[in-house]
């Protein structure tokens, strides 16, 4: 039986060879890139943009876009931290707080699914709404006390304690990572996903529960932001409303570097999530090398685009269309 | 006589007037005085509105900007307004010309989101009839004294003291030998880059000892401090024996990392801002005493002093253009915090603190009050 | 085992309206089981409205369906699969990113759960062979050809569903429009097959085809059944006038000849694409037809490609006016009064959501402008003036050019080149392509006017009659090459087999 057929390896053999090719760079201009230590710090980075983009590939797929990452991230990281033991509440609702913080994203995630597939509103617009819905829910819980810290040691280190020689933090995305490839693959929504973002008229006219595919991945989408949120208050040992500021504009890059096309209907969630690995290693390696934080922006924009192209030249010719 | 006329009048007159004698700046100053008699005379509370506009409501230092407002507001018995600026320019001006629009003449504190937006704001309360008072950015050219009697005054803290205050800790710390990483806030913004310049220096001339590894922007944002700490953990190992952040927020994440990474005994912080969370650090004695510096200054301090000076020249009370220019441009006391005198500044956190505070300001003006009295006006002097 | 009732399709007084238009009115008809349908007439004469109540997509305003005996009544297109009605559609309703067995898998279609791989593909080898089709069911359908994405389409209409006693009624709207002549040929024969085990419905603008697939021809105009007899006892005349209302016309007309020796206004030489074609020459002069005749995959529209810059070459000339082109690309190829409609309408020629107006003033507004602003009102009136040249319907020049239908977009598209005074070559790339008679008759009169006053003209037809009909000469390629040449002034007792002979 074939997993994935060769014809959707050629992007990522290209993307992988060119993170190899980084990483040989960089380790020339600094050694320690290739340190035991940096590959963990690298796993430990990736863990969060990891997480989130299972459910934005899931979406882009469908030809939808998910803007709420961070709102969501917000909104679920500071009702966890406000429900776990924490400096500036006595409460401590132990594993209650991951549901509750989860459901906050579930919830925000149905709201946007619900209402991009049976109101059609584009998704865009709804997904920027739930954004700041999220974002007015983390500043609603921030208030204007101090600054919440975790009070457990225990889940401050977590993230960072390795296990089997890697970080918890990353082990936990490999998780979700491997349960979105499966779903993906094995089951009738992750495929009716791909056909809806490859005609989604087709596909309602074949019988497919079209609306309920578009508000699970939503759904999912937004669940998984807020784990993400979790793990990213538990990495800072803080909470903050804008804890996911930037999360966005790696998962949606990487997603595209992945080569899903972001009118649907393309991609892998494997394939974005080595689009993540690309763009977190290049971001560490400039720190690594040296590069003048001056500079660090526009290397690292130039250095992107030139992945890009070389990953997906080869598929363009000269009709072919890109917007 | 229309006050609304004549202050519009006086801002033309003195952004025209710069090279002329100083005969002119004479006629200019009477009118000045004749029409803040007038305004003495006739303010009356219920023509005016107090208006706070803020960079943001996440960060804790912004939720303290308004803190001041709402004590300021309670003691002068004026109704306040608060305008979140969203991080955005856009959202700030046109926020501040939507309450500009409600018929009311401004007293306004306004922590400014981009230097430029500062003339856009000035203009447009000048033209409501209303006062301003800007704290942090302004662009360098732009000075009150050359626009008028509405723009009373721009205030802030020295980032250079800041910086120093920081390297001074760090470099007693590190008894003088060590390498250090510096975490800037948003690379391009005045606070930071003075902050940047002060630690430099303070380190250069002082401390010859200290090497400063890497410096890493890190946009005022606690995750990104943290994930950039990570990357210097790595790059440079235990060569690192202290780290400086523009802010403390920076600062908490960059901690975590190190303690993250089982390092945070081994080295020595110092910030700015003293936010709760630090203060809680500095008391437990967090990673062997990790924090060493930090600068002391609150929100509800700069807004009620803001709002105050406007205030003052609002009711006539003060009129701007007869003062000298340390009270037009000015740089306000900027306590060094150490492990050993941080209990000083703990009433200061207090739940009546701003309503202390305010109590304080009625007494002895803007430019007294401690523990930030004025101490020096015109443009910050960068250091060499 | 039971026998099926003999009758598949019984419809009784189907009429629907589209406000005060009547799209279909009260229609009769009768299927029988194996049973071969033609169903003809010019676009907008009701076949599509009448395919789309088969198919569950519109419900009648009134009248009784019965499908294998029983009394129907489709609310969606699921019911109508679940009748054991299929459709393959005109426009292709394929998940071209899923896999040959995913999109025959129309019985999970309302699941979401795990999916059972194994079984899919099983079932998919199944139904395949069940019309005797040899394809991996785990291939991606983008990778496929045109033909076996139609089998695909056929398959999955057949493949409805194990259980049902009943017989199937396939319903093929155009399925020959994107063929090429040998994939028509196997599609024939796969219909011939499928008698076997079902009931056809054939829709094609061919007459050909239809007279040698089909056992009955049904007529319609403007929403009515007009004729319905044996295809033994009709002609292709018989069928055009009942189509046309009366009136039997033909393209075929002798063409003002130019003087042979014109200077070429295209001419190339040696031309090749790596995996594509190779040593291609040819003249086309002004006044002057070039058929280029072959299979899809023969390179014939990499070639018309090339020569309008719209892709590489990696050796050869191209010559315009006698001039050699370098750096050659699409902006260069209209400055020198190129012009190219392409097989792809919707997608490379025309702007669907612009006005018709706006689409024929994209190359040339020499007429439409003041100075350098565009003047609305005279560009409204080249405009009209083409759709009354080119009888667009409907004569609205300001409606969006999405809503015309295939036929009046050709139209638009064409005029939109032959509006510039520059334009003196024309490459039409399949220019018939989903046309109906009377839209074909008119875009053709077009292309030979246009020729006559000048304009060489490179052509790559839908059919070989086309070719034969048109061409002053025909070149056959093959794999990339020229394998004959053809001068139709001189030889005119070629046939279509010949041309075929040269094709495999």
């Amino acid at each position: 039986m074939q997993l994935v057929l060769p014809k959707e390896w050629k992007g990522p053999a290209a993307l992988i060879a060119s993170i190899v090719v980084l990483a040989i760079v960089f380790t020339f201009l600094n050694p320690r890139f290739g340190s035991v230590e940096n590959f963990r710090n690298i796993l430990f980075q990736v863990a969060v943009p990891l997480i989130i983009i299972v459910g934005t590939t899931f979406v882009i797929q469908l030809g939808s876009i998910d803007l709420s990452v961070q709102g969501v991230m917000g909104a679920a990281g500071m009702a966890w931290i406000l429900l776990s033991a924490n400096t500036r509440l006595e409460t401590d609702y132990g594993i209650w707080a991951w549901f509750i913080a989860i459901g906050i994203g579930v919830a925000l995630g149905l709201l946007a699914g619900a209402l991009h597939s049976l109101v059609k509103v584009p998704s865009f617009v709804v997904t920027l709404g739930t954004w700041y819905i999220g974002l007015g829910i983390g500043i609603i819980l921030y208030g204007d006390d101090m600054l919440p810290s975790l009070k457990s040691n225990v889940l401050m280190a977590w993230p960072t304690k390795l296990t089997l020689g890697l970080p918890n933090a990353f082990w936990l995305a490999l998780v979700i990572l491997a349960a979105g490839a499966l779903l993906s693959r094995f089951t009738h929504f992750g495929r009716g996903v791909l056909a809806i973002g490859n005609s989604e008229t087709i596909a309602r006219n074949t019988g497919m529960p079209v609306n309920l595919m578009k508000i699970i991945a939503f759904t999912l989408a937004g669940g998984l932001s807020a784990l993400a949120g979790i793990l990213a208050t538990m990495q800072l040992g803080a909470g903050s409303p804008d804890l996911g500021s930037g999360q966005l504009f790696t998962v949606i890059p990487a997603a595209v570097i992945g080569g899903t096309a972001l009118n649907g209907g393309e991609g892998g969630i494997m394939r974005s999530a080595v689009g993540v690995l690309l763009l977190i290693i290049l971001n560490n390696g400039l720190v690594l090398a040296g590069v003048n934080p001056s500079y660090q922006s526009g290397v690292f924009g130039a250095i992107l685009i030139a992945a890009i192209v070389a990953v997906a030249r080869p598929d363009r010719g000269i009709l072919k269309i890109a917007k | 006589m229309d006050i609304k006329k004549n202050t519009t009048m006086q801002a033309k007159f003195q952004t025209t007037r710069r090279r002329f004698g100083s005969t002119i700046m004479a006629t200019v100053a009477l009118a000045c005085l004749a029409s803040s008699a007038i305004a003495a005379d006739t303010f009356k509370k219920e023509d005016w509105v107090l208006v706070a506009s803020v960079i943001n409501t996440t960060n804790p230092y912004m939720i303290s900007n308004i803190e001041g407002a709402k004590a300021m507001s309670a003691k002068l018995g004026i109704p306040l307004e608060i305008v979140n600026s969203n991080n955005s320019s856009q959202t700030e001006i046109s926020s501040i010309l939507a309450v500009l629009a409600s018929g009311k003449k401004p007293i306004m504190f306004v922590n400014t989101v981009a230097s430029s937006d500062a003339p856009t704001i000035v203009d447009a309360v000048g033209k409501a009839g209303g006062f301003v008072t800007i704290w942090w950015n302004k662009p360098a050219d732009y000075h009150p004294v050359d626009v008028g009697n509405h723009f009373v005054a721009f205030q802030k803290h020295p980032g250079v003291s800041s910086g120093r205050c920081g390297a001074k800790a760090i470099g007693d710390a590190l008894g003088g030998k060590g390498g250090v990483v510096m975490l800037p806030g948003v690379q391009d913004s005045t606070t930071s880059q003075t902050r940047v310049a002060g630690f430099e220096a303070e380190i250069k001339e002082n401390y010859p000892g200290i090497k400063i590894l890497d410096s890493r922007p890190s946009n005022w944002d606690p995750q990104l401090g943290a994930k950039n700490a990570r990357d210097l953990i790595v790059k440079f190992g235990s060569d690192i024996n202290g780290v400086w952040a523009a802010d403390d927020g920076m600062q908490i994440g960059a901690m975590q990392a190190f303690e993250n990474a089982s390092l945070l005994d081994k080295v020595k912080f110092a910030s700015d801002g003293l936010y709760p969370t630090t203060l809680a650090d500095i008391k437990s004695g967090r990673g062997k005493n990790a924090i060493v510096g930090e600068t002391f200054h609150r929100g509800y301090m700069a807004s009620s002093v803001g709002l105050y000076t406007a205030y003052l020249a609002a009711t006539g009370q003060m009129d701007p253009s007869k003062q000298p220019l340390e009270k037009r441009e000015s740089l306000f006391k900027l306590s060094c915090v150490t492990p050993e005198n941080y209990k000083d500044y703990l009433k200061y956190d207090e739940a009546d603190a701003p309503a202390k505070f305010v109590e304080q300001l009625e007494k002895v003006g803007p430019w007294a009050a401690e523990p930030m009295p004025l101490s020096g006006g015109g443009a910050e002097v960068m250091p060499k | 085992m039971i026998m099926a009732p003999s009758t598949v399709l019984k419809l009784k007084k189907i009429s629907r309206a589209f406000g005060h238009v009547s799209a279909v009115k009260s229609i009769s008809l009768e299927i029988k089981r194996g049973e071969v349908i033609g169903l003809v007439g010019e676009n907008g004469a009701g076949k599509s409205t009448l395919l789309k109540i088969l198919a569950g997509v519109e419900q009648p305003d009134s009248g009784t369906m019965e499908i294998n005996g029983k009394l129907v009544t489709f609310r969606s297109p699921n019911d109508a699969v679940r009748a054991g009605v299929g459709v393959v559609h005109q426009e292709q309703s394929l998940f071209t990113n899923l896999t040959v067995a995913e999109n025959l898998d129309t019985r999970n279609a309302g699941r979401i759960g795990v999916k059972n791989w194994a079984r899919i593909n099983s079932e998919c080898t199944a139904a395949l062979k069940k019309i005797g089709v040899n394809l991996d069911p785990t291939a991606r359908v983008s990778d496929l050809s045109f033909v076996d994405r139609q089998m695909v389409e056929i398959a999955r209409a057949v493949a409805i569903d194990p259980n049902t006693t009943g017989t199937p009624l396939i319903i093929l709207d155009e399925p020959t429009a994107v063929l090429e002549q040998n994939e028509t040929d196997v599609l024939e024969r796969e219909i011939r097959n499928l008698k076997e085990i079902a009931s056809v419905i054939f829709v094609s603008h061919r007459l050909d085809e239809i007279m040698r697939i089909c056992d009955r021809v049904v007529v319609m105009r403007s929403g009515k059944i007009v004729s319905d007899k044996k295809t033994t006892e009709v002609t292709k005349e018989d069928l055009f006038r009942d189509m046309a209302g009366g009136v039997s016309q033909t393209a075929h007309a002798l063409r003002k000849r130019w003087p042979a020796g014109a200077k070429p206004a295209v001419e190339v030489r040696e031309l090749a694409s790596k995996g594509k074609f190779k040593n291609i020459s040819f003249t086309a002069r002004p006044g002057e037809i070039v058929a280029l005749v072959g299979s899809n995959a023969s390179g014939r529209e990499a070639v018309a490609r090339a020569i309008f810059g719209a892709e590489t070459y990696d050796s050869g000339t191209i010559e315009v006016k006698s001039k050699p082109v370098s750096r050659w690309s699409i902006r260069k190829a209209v400055q020198a009064g190129l012009a190219y409609l392409p097989a792809e309408r919707k997608v490379e020629g025309m702007i669907a959501g612009l006005s018709a107006t706006r689409n024929i003033a994209l190359v040339y507004q020499g007429d439409g402008s003041s100075g350098p602003f565009l003047n609305l009102s005279k560009l409204a009136a080249v405009a009209q003036s083409w759709f009354n040249r080119l009888d667009v319907r409907p004569n609205t020049i300001s409606r969006p050019l999405i809503n015309f239908s295939g036929g009046n977009q050709q139209k638009v598209v064409l005029a939109k080149w032959l509006n510039s005074p520059h334009t003196d070559v024309l490459l039409l790339d399949h220019p018939l392509r989903g046309l109906d008679v009377g839209a074909a008759q008119t875009v053709n009169a077009q292309i030979i006017k246009t020729c006559e006053s000048g304009a060489a003209v490179i052509i790559i037809p839908d059919t070989i009659e086309e070719a034969l009909e048109m061409a002053d000469e025909i070149l056959v390629m093959r794999d990339g090459e020229v394998s004959a040449r053809h001068d139709m002034r001189t030889k005119n007792n070629l046939t279509v087999q010949d041309i075929l002979a040269d094709m495999v």
